[in-house]
């Protein structure tokens, strides 16, 4: 058996603020093997966000990782001072952003992008890192006299492949990918998964899908991890999750998803609303919104347990 | 309602010197001659892209922009051409939702004073009862208990709660005509289904008419009963709801349904993806204005605009290839 | 930070409103001690070239400037803010108007403006008032003007004008008190400006007549006797005006973080 490319053993990160701890993301373990796609699917304030900076140790102040262990390519994440992050990030492990638009340098040339990454992280010569560059926009779909362009002069669609390009550029052992198409067009975002899938193929990329769209995971992931409240309720194969979903707000989430092949089976709401991360609900947080709740569910939070080849952190399987 | 040959340019913001020394001004034709019509009752969707000129046709609806051309006939009046006076009286009748419910609302204002300002702009009720009005209306949109709600501000409220307090606003005026615009698009998926399903119960209580604007075409499907896709400020398709979902005629519309993601991932994808990208509304391609990317483009298309070409009495397209049909 | 300054200033208020009651002498009662005399047990702050007293003088002084200063203020604010939000709102013509007036106003050095009004008007707290709030108006313009720009286009006052809410319905309920936050910060710190300037006019001679007791005739005064080593006169009074403009100002600076409600609930 191969060792797993990224493991995160127990991973709690917090939050400070002026009404106490949020705790955005508790006790989270999740393996990912080379060259497969993991999908993080949740709502706002499920902590999957926090979760894929956290990879990067990039978890923004006031928040801090609490508790845990990230092992990548037998480095210890958490571990490392700041240096050594650097080096890592971009060209180790690297992240394509939700909004295209802010995550651009407007004072640089697209080409200027490129060159500050390779800059930074190798020794390659400006002419090498220019014809990289070059290199990428055709795999891109984007025309090479466009590398002396602005990015406010590409639309978002463009930005959002010269987002993935940067992100690409040196090579990355895993990439994160945070809502990449969130802010994108129905018709821009299917060009861009399509593209995703490709360069997926073909560079053999292990990814990490953020999103709050089930349509993306079930198109581009191997395996799911749903998360609610901070935690991890369900995580295993793609197929079998969508086929036949254990957890409750699995089950509800799936069948709130709007569905264009199958709308009498969708947008089913789920009653109430995601709890403030604050103040959490006694025993599992789910349950005061769950239609199958019982009396453990309200006194204690449920350990995810192995069943039907994965995990589910619900009271009904332990 | 009826809408006929509706324009909205919008001049291009230039530098003092530029407007000073050249004649010619450049135009955002948002809108560009678009044409519809709308039964009392329905629930009509504007579906598009950025671009499309859909959020732009909902506020010429409501008069919140000045139309550049065209006629709107709500319940006989022409709402382009109406005195400011008679304006005051639509605007008791027609609504606007609109899509971020955080910014829709004042954040110096509770939830309670907002919704009542309704009521004392139009000066309905005797002053004093219009505080129990507003509870009633907060309890039925789902906020309640409504006491407690009346004094809260919109930044102590989640997504899904502001967006009920303002569809509580919307309907406190007892309008006949709302224009939603994206209503759902910023509240989280599991609660989507909810504010719909408030927005089709009042909608019997009330016997409301929607214009529902959205670039969600599942959640169009689910919602409406008649749909009109826009690309670049024309209408390219209009028709029943299952009509245009199950069967689209024009390209566009093909290329937007299979482009959507299922969450099924047994589903085998087959998309129609367009060429390139949505062009400039500061110069639309000549003719059909999709032609550039259709990959069904033939002779007559960069030359010729389609009209609206009828394949059934509901169902109409603006292509050629429908032409000689 | 607020409290700080609220009650630095509330404390100076307090003296010079109950000066009267509190102060040993007549401050401008001239030989009730010995002149020139340095801080002692009989006069804690000393007395001045004409043997007036130093204390009483102190906790007198600050009437007048205050009393310019909430005058000034009042009027500028007022016209300030009033002109800002229609000139704004209205947009086009008018907006061009106001603001290039404005802009010339503000395109003067604050004091050399306040002292050629000032000079004009003649002596007297009105006067002094209307000099200093003229020189202040443009900046409450600005701020209020920057302000409406933003917040005409945002989606509630959109959401206002569908439900039939008329301009000034809407420039009243809607607009301007989410100006407030930013109004009220920039009247703490014209008050500290304010202050500032007055004691500038009286200290050029060209506030309030000699005989009233001011920190800023003591200034002036104090300045020339400082030479023959007498610090307490100009000494007292400076600190006075010093710790008030920072009373005023750090009051300022912590209201603008206090009252944005969305401010106060992110840590």
């Amino acid at each position: 058996m191969v060792e797993p490319l990224l493991t995160v053993r127990e991973l709690s990160v917090e939050y400070a603020s002026k009404r106490g701890q949020v705790k955005a993301v508790t006790d989270v373990s999740l393996f990912l093997d080379k060259g497969s796609t993991l999908g993080i699917v949740g709502e706002s304030g499920s902590g999957k966000s926090t979760l894929g900076f956290a990879i990067l140790n990039l978890v923004p102040s006031p928040g801090r990782v609490v508790a845990g262990k990230i092992m990548f390519d037998h480095t210890d994440i958490l571990k490392q001072n700041e240096d050594n992050m650097r080096r890592i990030r971009g060209a180790e492990i690297s992240m394509i952003f939700q909004d295209p638009l802010t995550s651009l340098n407007p004072l640089l040339k697209i080409r200027d992008h490129f060159t500050e990454l390779f800059r930074v992280h190798s020794s390659t010569n400006h002419e090498d890192s220019i014809s990289r560059a070059g290199q990428l926009l055709d795999d891109l779909g984007i025309a090479r006299e466009r590398l002396s362009d602005y990015p406010h002069q590409f639309s978002g669609g463009m930005r959002q492949r010269v987002m993935i390009g940067l992100a690409l550029a040196l090579n990355p052992k895993l990439v994160i990918a945070d809502e990449p198409t969130t802010a994108l067009d129905v018709i821009v975002e299917a060009q861009i998964l399509e593209l995703m899938k490709k360069l997926k193929d073909a560079y053999g990329l292990t990814l990490i899908l953020v999103t709050h769209n089930i349509g993306i995971v079930a198109e581009m992931a191997d395996r799911i991890a749903v998360m609610y409240a901070g935690r991890i309720i369900e995580m295993g194969p793609t197929n079998d999750i969508f086929a036949d979903p254990l957890h409750p707000y699995t089950k509800g989430l799936l069948e709130s998803a709007p569905n264009i092949l199958h709308p009498e089976r969708s947008m089913r709401p789920i009653p109430g609303s995601p709890p403030d991360l604050i103040t959490l609900p006694t025993g599992c947080k789910f349950h005061p919104r769950c239609p199958r709740v019982f009396e453990t569910c309200r006194m204690s939070d449920p350990l995810p347990v192995e069943c039907k080849r994965r995990l589910v952190a619900c009271h009904l399987y332990a | 309602m009826e809408v006929t040959g509706l324009r909205k340019y919008f001049p291009v913001q230039r530098g003092f010197l530029e407007n000073a020394l050249s004649r010619k001004h450049e135009f955002v034709r948002a809108v560009d001659d678009v044409e519809f019509s709308i039964e009392k009752g329905e629930t009509f969707g504007l579906v598009g892209e950025s671009g499309s000129g859909k959020t732009t046709t909902g506020r010429l609806l409501l008069r919140l922009i000045e139309a550049t051309s065209g006629k709107i006939i709500i319940d006989g009046k022409d709402i382009v051409k109406a005195h400011p006076n008679e304006l005051r009286d639509f605007r008791r009748q027609a609504q606007m939702i609109f899509q971020d419910p955080t910014a829709a609302l004042s954040p110096r204002m509770t939830v309670g004073e907002a919704i009542k300002d309704a009521l004392d702009i139009h000066q309905i009720g005797p002053s004093n009862a219009r505080k129990e009005t507003v509870l009633q209306i907060l309890g039925r949109v789902g906020l309640t208990p409504p006491e407690l709600f009346y004094d809260k501000y919109p930044h102590q409220l989640s997504g899904g709660q502001r967006q009920r307090a303002v569809i509580g606003r919307t309907m406190i005026l007892e309008p006949h005509l709302i224009v939603a615009d994206e209503p759902v698009a910023m509240v989280d998926v599991s609660v989507r289904a909810q504010i719909l399903d408030l927005l089709s119960s009042l909608k019997k209580d009330l016997g409301l008419t929607y214009v529902f604007i959205t670039h969600d075409l599942a959640t169009a499907n689910y919602f409406c009963d008649r749909i009109a896709i826009m690309y670049l400020g024309r209408i390219v398709e209009v028709g029943l709801r299952d009509e245009v979902f199950n069967s689209p005629k024009h390209p566009y519309a093909v290329a937007l349904m299979s482009a959507i993601p299922v969450p099924d991932p047994q589903h085998k994808r087959q998309r129609m993806i367009p060429r390139g990208e949505i062009p400039s509304p500061i110069n639309p391609p000549s003719g059909c204005r999709f032609h550039p990317r259709c990959p069904k483009a033939f002779d007559p298309c960069a030359t010729k605009d389609p009209g609206m070409i009828e394949i059934n009495r509901t169902h109409r397209v603006a292509c050629h290839l429908f032409d000689a049909e | 930070m607020v409290v700080i300054g609220a009650i630095t200033v509330l404390a100076v208020v307090m003296m010079t409103i109950l000066s009267p009651y509190i102060s040993p002498f007549n401050p401008s009662a001239i030989n009730v001690g010995p002149l020139l005399q340095p801080p002692n047990s009989r006069f804690p702050l000393g007395t001045n070239h004409l043997g007036e007293d130093m204390l009483s003088r102190v906790l007198w002084g600050g009437w007048v400037m205050l009393q310019v200063a909430i005058l000034s203020v009042v009027i500028c604010s007022i016209i300030g803010v009033t002109i800002g939000l229609v000139g704004a709102y209205a947009g086009g013509f008018v907006d061009k108007i106001s603001s290039l007036v404005m802009d010339s106003i503000y395109a003067f050095p604050g004091l050399v403006l306040a002292i050629a009004i000032s000079a004009m008007l003649g002596p007297g707290v009105i006067n002094m008032a209307l000099a200093i709030a003229v020189v202040y108006i443009p900046s409450y313009f600005r701020v209020v003007r920057s302000q409406v720009l933003t917040v005409k286009e945002l989606t509630y006052v959109e959401a206002a004008r569908a439900l039939g809410a008329k301009s000034r319905r809407i420039l009243t309920r809607y607009i301007l008190p989410n100006l407030l936050p930013s109004v009220v910060v920039v009247i703490t710190l014209n008050f500290a400006d304010a202050i500032l300037t007055a004691a500038g006019l009286t200290f050029l001679g060209l506030g309030v007549p000699v005989s009233t007791a001011d920190w800023g005739w003591d200034l002036t005064y104090g300045r020339q006797l400082l030479f023959s080593g007498a610090w307490w006169v100009i000494g007292f009074p400076g600190l006075m005006i010093v710790v008030t403009v920072w009373g005023f100002t750090i009051m300022g600076e912590g209201l603008s973080e206090l009252l944005n409600p969305k401010l106060r609930e992110i840590a």
